[in-house]
């Protein structure tokens, strides 16, 4: 008896295997694949294959379309699954959702740094516009000169090294056209505008914009700093590499004001410090300290407060809320804290097992959620003034995002099923100007209205 | 579920959903072995790889393990079905056949009365018929005293393989309760035993076993079973690297929460290491295992080769080679002789290290692909 | 930090002590006569055996009383520097061991043999380990591996047959060409011609183990979360390697260094017997097999003491290079 069930239980669980047949399948496809995939990553293409066109001049980031997946043995997990959302310039989007739901993955889209040769963005644009250096056509950078009023450039008299004007044969000067400078005493060049799509992007050229146009503040700050270097090293790197011309007496002078700027007390000794000797929080402001250092135009947060206490929490949060001001720039903020969201973002976008299933302002989405899953979410947030004792929950789990059907992901949790939910995944809908929801409850109303 | 009924909003659909939903899953679980795939909730949808299909998936991925698993199987085929089908010659029987000489003597007696005229022949072996060059007698020619050398490469890998695999064993089995022991117990019982491996580990290997070779020497330990013993020291002395990493890995999983946590279940205590411990630390054992294979062959090999090994006329692997450590002449003139046994051995500590290799890297959870 | 260095030292006097125990009882396990051969053997070979030489020989090794009496009469010369009398060479043993011409041979060997394992074993880690799975990674990692499987008396002579024997271009063995006289230059590239292969022989066996450990390393390091900073600041891919991910690997390459005090002095046996070199290493094997208990005492703790300093010196680097580790 016993060994029959045992039997039945061997075949119920095999029937959750793959055969070794299946297994060679999937690894030869992915193999293939990844292989055309790495080689896109490499080659060597002009320019004018990936600059393009904002689909909107105010927004930063245009993400339209996005297909990140993973090629694992058991098969292609579609991590992120056809995003599409926009941030507009000087503004903060928040992206929320279940652990495993796509958002982390969609920020190292962004930034290009999906892990290889598993992770690849496979389809999809993701467009940024990036205010970076002219380059002449032999890659040097263009410096300002400094032009009187009449358009003219200034000249001024070359120097010897030691201070005095260098001479021609004839005893004239040597003229040269004096370079604008900043209050740093830096060299200013030529920037222009730029719309590139970071999805068709060899990964060579997104050195140029990692760190100086976009930067990244990463969850773990206990393991997210180099070790071996003292926190000075790895902030002056930042100002060394983006900054042309800079010093290393510039790089430090730059990086205390940075450490300042996030709010650290003592940034000569911090500077001078390792990372091992710094707590969790003053990690993560170094952290933001980094990422603000090549003055950044986008900067995304991937979960910055999940690993801190809730005293830190508040203070980090108000930290981004300062910085957006200055950096006159914009901030992608991921997280699974409707809290977090609630303070911070303009914007939020919901995702679900890889894809988006709401987005609108945030008032929108918290006042008027549509979707079941963002409804859902928003109960199952403890408040002091609820008379329930039991928190709600949304019932099931995440699907497991390999071999996804083609009906809504959300079908089995969801409490309000129509009988078109087991057919196509639902279309986005337009609610209001600047809120979509992927649900099929909607799209009835939307034909109806 | 009822799309008809009316609610004020949304909300108060979940709320009165939300338990009926919760028992819909439980029933859509319990039916799901009857569903076709499209049937089936999403959670239910997805086929994995099981665990053990994905660790033969790893250690299949590389090539070399493949390679190494195809090497090591195709010298324990000649090791062992080799001498049932190749019999013309004995391991330690030496090739008289050239060069004797018969000479027949005539013999006459007396039998009662009758003279009887005998012939005995006498065949002086004169020669042996050794250094020969491969032929079709011998495949690979003989050794300096007319000995066959294939079959002797095929006796010598049944040696050189069984020895290594008994040292092993016994050099683990002696790491595993010491390791285990000291982590198990740990204070006092852990402080002894890591101090004696810190001294085991502070004794040259190679100088000592040239140390205990002398002293068994000294002793006359007989040629047959010299090697054994030899070898069976050997494990007596090398045993703290296997303590050790048993040691570490008890020491680590008795942190993890799963331990906290079958501690805090009033789990028994075998059941805590048979079900938890164990599983935890068998690959590592394994692959350190696999790999110390092949370094046990090399210690082996190196021993006979320095003439403290398997004795002649008794085959292994280094004794064969070790000829060429007194005869230049043999070094430069026959390679048959020298050659072969030198290609076993790095052919099985090759194989050994590659299935080692695949398997660290299979059995490695933080492996990537 | 100074205390810890006087415990750690009190240790290692101890791991000596057992070291020195369990070597003379395995020594004590050869019967009584066995001495009373050698002696004898050195009789007859001709070499003037004195009744005093006798008597000390027995009396400096306690063979004539219990093993624990032996033992301390043998700990106390040890003590006092008294190594005893070689009963082959029938010379003081420390000057016959610590002879400048033999330590220096096998201390030149393995020391170039380890600037080339390390010059070219590491760049081949971080290349396997760059370049994972791909075929240079399989390329390398084939290559290591057979050179860790080779056995080095085989290879040797492998090597000994084909270079010296077969082409010619290196002498088969020895130190030096005696059947000329050589100064300067030439006498120097003479001898570099006779280190040639042995070194060689040394550095393909040695450089398996070293390249395997630093693409490990070096993986680990490659998916740790610093380095994904590293890259979302914008530096090279060039950059990321050399500068975040080496300097972090360079830590268990830096702190192995001292690991490798043992091996620079101890002498590649079997290699330097099969080139006929005369270092530590072959004196010691002679010694070894031919029962030489005051020379194997004492090459055997000469190891034993320079592999305590190893792992004592090696421990303390890592107080050094890593910042994250205090001693104490």
């Amino acid at each position: 008896m016993g060994n029959n069930s045992d039997e039945k239980t061997k075949k119920v669980i095999d029937k959750h295997y793959l055969s070794g047949k299946e297994v060679r399948a999937i690894a030869k496809a992915n193999a293939k694949e990844m292989r055309r995939l790495e080689k896109a990553k490499n080659r060597v293409i002009p320019e004018s294959e990936y600059v393009t066109q904002m689909r909107d001049e105010n927004n930063i980031l245009e993400i339209e379309n996005l297909h990140s997946y993973f090629f694992t043995d058991q098969g292609v997990v579609k991590a992120v699954n056809g995003v599409s959302f926009d941030i507009p310039l000087n503004s903060t989007v928040g992206v929320v959702g279940e652990s495993g739901c796509g958002k982390s993955v969609t920020s190292m889209s962004v930034m290009r740094l999906l892990q290889g040769p598993s992770g690849q963005i496979v389809e999809g644009s993701i467009r940024f516009k990036a205010y970076d250096f002219k380059v002449d056509p032999n890659g040097e950078y263009i410096p300002v000169y400094v032009k009187d009023e009449d358009g003219n450039v200034v000249m001024e008299e070359e120097l010897n090294e030691d201070g005095t004007p260098r001479l021609l044969k004839d005893g004239s000067p040597v003229l040269k056209p004096k370079l604008m400078r900043d209050e740093n005493g830096m060299t200013v060049y030529e920037k222009e505008e730029k719309v590139f799509d970071i999805a068709k992007m060899p990964i060579k050229q997104m050195y140029r914009l990692r760190g100086r146009q976009m930067s990244m503040v990463f969850q773990e700050p206990m393991t997210s700093l180099n070790p071996i270097f003292t926190i000075g090293d790895q902030l002056d790197e930042v100002t060394l590499l983006h900054v042309p011309g800079a010093t290393k007496a510039m790089a430090k002078e730059h990086s205390i004001n940075m450490l300042n700027l996030v709010g650290i007390a003592m940034p000569e000794r911090v500077y001078k410090s390792y990372p091992h000797e710094l707590s969790g929080g003053m990690r993560q402001r170094v952290m933001i300290a980094m990422a603000l250092a090549g003055e950044p135009r986008l900067i995304i947060a991937d979960e910055p407060t999940t690993a801190l206490d809730v005293t830190i929490q508040a203070q980090i949060l108000s930290l981004f809320n300062d910085l957006k001001k200055r950096i006159n720039g914009s901030i992608l903020l991921i997280t699974h804290d409707l809290g977090v969201i609630a303070e911070m973002a303009d914007y939020v976008v919901v995702m679900y097992a890889g894809r988006i299933i709401e987005k609108g302002t945030a008032s929108e989405i918290f006042h008027k959620p549509c979707h079941p899953y963002t409804q859902g979410l928003q109960k199952s947030k403890p408040t002091m003034t609820s008379s329930e004792d039991k928190l709600f929950n949304i019932p099931g789990n995440v699907p497991n995002p390999i071999n996804m059907p083609d009906h809504c992901y959300f079908k089995e949790r969801c409490g309000k099923c129509l009988k078109k939910c087991s057919g196509d995944y639902p279309e986005m809908v337009q609610v209001s100007p600047t809120h979509f929801v992927a649900c099929h409850l909607y799209a009835e109303e939307e034909k109806r209205g | 579920m009822d799309e008809n009924k009316n609610y004020n909003s949304p909300e108060e659909l979940l709320d009165a959903n939300a338990e009926e939903v919760k028992e819909d899953i439980n029933e859509i679980n319990a039916g799901v072995d009857e569903l076709t795939d499209a049937e089936k909730p999403l959670d239910k949808n997805v086929r994995l790889l099981s665990p053990t299909r994905m660790v033969i998936r790893r250690f299949l991925r590389s090539k070399l393990s493949i390679a190494g698993l195809i090497m090591l199987a195709a010298l324990f085929l000649f090791c062992w079905l080799g001498p049932i089908v190749y019999t013309k010659w004995d391991e330690t029987e030496t090739d008289y056949t050239v060069n004797a000489d018969y000479t027949v003597y005539e013999i006459t007696a007396e039998n009662g009365g009758d003279t009887v005229m005998y012939a005995q022949v006498v065949v002086s072996y004169n020669d042996i018929n050794k250094l020969a060059k491969p032929s079709k007698n011998h495949l690979l020619g003989t050794d300096e005293q007319g000995m066959d050398i294939f079959t002797r490469l095929m006796y010598g890998g049944r040696l050189s393989l069984t020895i290594s695999f008994l040292a092993v064993f016994l050099t683990s089995a002696l790491g595993i309760i010491m390791g285990g022991l000291a982590g198990y117990y740990g204070g006092a019982v852990d402080n002894i035993i890591m101090r004696i491996c810190d001294v085991l580990i502070c004794l040259p290997t190679l100088p000592l076993m040239l140390i205990i070779g002398t002293v068994l020497d000294s002793n006359e330990v007989p040629s047959d079973y010299y090697i054994y013993l030899l070898m069976g020291l050997l494990s007596v002395f090398s045993w703290p690297g296997m303590a050790r990493l048993v040691r570490g890995q008890i020491l680590f999983l008795r942190e993890q929460e799963y331990m906290v946590a079958a501690e805090a279940m009033g789990y028994s205590t075998p059941r805590k290491i048979f079900k938890h411990l164990i599983p935890n630390i068998l690959p590592q054992i394994l692959v350190s295992m696999t790999l110390s294979l092949g370094s046990m062959i090399l210690y082996e090999s190196t021993l006979s080769y320095l003439n403290l090994g398997v004795r002649i006329p008794y085959a292994s692997w280094g004794t064969m080679v070790e000829v060429i450590s007194k005869r230049n002449d043999i070094l430069q003139n026959n390679f048959n002789v020298w050659g072969p046994p030198g290609i076993c051995i790095i052919i099985a500590v090759l194989g050994f290290n590659f299935i080692g290799d695949g398997l660290r890297d299979a059995l490695d959870p933080k492996q990537r692909r | 930090m100074f205390k810890y260095i006087l415990k750690r030292i009190g240790i290692s006097i101890l791991i000596l002590l057992g070291v020195s125990l369990i070597l003379y009882i395995l020594l004590r396990c050869m019967p009584t006569d066995f001495v009373e051969q050698k002696i004898l053997a050195l009789y007859t070979a001709g070499v003037d055996v004195s009744p005093e030489f006798i008597e000390e020989m027995y009396k400096s090794y306690g063979l004539n009383g219990t093993i624990l009496e032996g033992y301390f009469s043998w700990l106390w010369n040890f003590v006092r520097l008294d190594f005893g009398t070689s009963f082959i060479s029938h010379r003081e043993v420390l000057s016959d061991i610590f002879n400048p011409g033999r330590l220096g041979t096998s201390f030149y060997v393995a020391a170039i043999a380890t600037v080339f394992e390390f010059l070219i074993a590491i760049p081949l880690g971080i290349t396997a380990a760059t370049h994972q799975y791909s075929f240079i990674d399989y390329l390398v990692t084939v290559l290591v591996l057979i050179g860790i499987s080779l056995p080095s008396f085989f290879f040797g002579q492998m090597l000994k047959d084909l270079f010296a024997n077969k082409l010619g271009w290196f002498p088969v063995s020895g130190m030096g060409d005696k059947t000329v006289s050589l100064t300067g230059t030439a006498a120097f590239i003479d001898y570099l011609r006779h280190m040639f292969l042995p070194i060689l022989t040394v550095v393909i066996l040695s450089i398996g183990g070293r390249m395997r450990m630093t693409r490990t390393n070096m993986l680990e390091v490659m998916n740790a979360d610093y380095i994904r900073t590293a890259r979302a600041k914008g530096l090279s891919e060039g950059k990321v390697i050399y500068k975040h991910a080496f300097r972090n690997t360079l830590i268990p390459i830096v702190t192995g260094l001292a690991g490798l005090i043992p091996s620079l002095f101890s002498g590649a046996m079997i290699t330097e017997t099969v080139f006929d070199l005369e270092g530590i290493g072959k004196y010691a094997l002679n010694a070894m097999t031919q029962g030489d208990i005051p020379v194997i005492m004492t090459y055997n703790m000469f190891l034993a003491f320079l592999s305590v300093l190893g792992v004592l010196m090696s421990d303390l680097m890592y107080g050094i290079v890593d910042p994250r580790v205090k001693l104490a």
